[in-house]
């Protein structure tokens, strides 16, 4: 089974050494960009917030 | 990736006195201490037993004694110590196995110089002052002057400097010193990034200078600092030399 990939708003500009991308704010970053560690320690000082779902083409929430 | 300081273990051998965008290492001398402490409330009574002291939670942060050579030429230590009541940022970086680097220790303030008296000492003309916390950043609550030097560097492409991790990530703000005292049409953005994992890195704060102009800059954050920080810019253009002094509350 393929875990699902969470997605975030960036509210402050983060980067990733490792892959050398930049998440600038208002971008997106997901579940597969930084450790779940990291992304939760980002969401609870305001780094990062759940992005809002998004409608698939046949209606269902993303 | 995190430094190791190079003072570990080793006798002072290298200050580094910053004041506003110049640095007089070449002409500060001595000082008397720098304060970050509190005075014991009385606690009545009298009695033979020992008694555990009471802060009476009046913190005293400062730089009394700051003794330089009395050097008059244009930004050196006269010329920028001969006015009592001036608001600037002070840094004195400590290297102890060489010049000081990423994440030295520091003692810096959002200063305000409370005096400037001029003597001779052995022949030698000098100039005395104190420094104590601006008041208005003091209100901001970042009031511990104990940091590290986040970057001592002259920069000349985009570049995130070496970091500095403690064991923890605290809560209680930061708070930090930039001078820029050198600058040939640099043009950088500089921020301060913290992270948990020293590979994930989000903006802790933004400095409004761009390294155009010599000069000083002191900015403050509250809240969560995970536990690495490091210094962070992005080339425009130029060239610049910069000192970031960096302290969580």
């Amino acid at each position: 089974m393929t875990a699902k990939i969470e997605r975030y708003e960036v509210l402050i500009l983060c980067r990733n050494d490792k892959t050398g991308k930049r998440f600038d704010v208002g971008g997106v970053v997901t579940s597969k960009d930084f450790k779940k560690a990291v992304i939760n320690n980002w969401l609870e000082i305001g780094v990062l917030k759940p992005a809002p779902r998004e409608r698939l083409n046949d209606g269902r929430d993303s | 990736m995190a430094e190791t300081p190079s003072g570990k273990d080793k006798l002072l051998r290298y200050a580094r006195v910053f004041v506003g965008g110049y640095n007089i290492s070449g002409d500060f001398r001595t000082f008397g201490n720098f304060a970050n402490s509190f005075e014991a409330a009385d606690m009545g009574g009298v009695g033979e037993e020992l008694v555990h002291y009471l802060s009476d939670g009046h913190r005293i942060v400062g730089i009394s004694g700051f003794r330089c050579l009395m050097n008059d030429n244009t930004n050196r230590s006269m010329d920028l110590l001969d006015t009592a009541d001036a608001l600037t940022e002070v840094s004195v970086l400590f290297g102890g196995g060489g010049e000081p680097a990423i994440p030295d220790p520091c003692y810096f303030l959002p200063a305000a110089q409370m005096k400037a008296i001029t003597s001779f000492d052995g022949g030698a003309g000098v100039v005395e002052a104190d420094f104590l916390y601006d008041t208005l950043s003091y209100a901001n609550a970042a009031s511990n002057p104990a940091g590290v030097v986040l970057a001592n560097a002259d920069l000349t492409a985009t570049a995130d400097l070496g970091s500095h991790g403690v064991a923890a990530l605290t809560t209680a703000g930061w708070h930090a010193n930039l001078h820029v005292t050198a600058t040939a049409a640099g043009n950088y953005a500089m921020i301060i990034e913290h992270g948990t994992d020293d590979a994930g890195w989000a903006t802790l704060g933004t400095f409004v200078s761009t390294a155009g102009a010599v000069g000083s800059e002191y900015l403050t954050g509250t809240g969560t600092v995970n536990k690495f920080v490091r210094f962070a810019v992005t080339k425009t253009a130029g060239t610049a030399t910069v000192i970031v002094a960096f302290a969580r509350n």
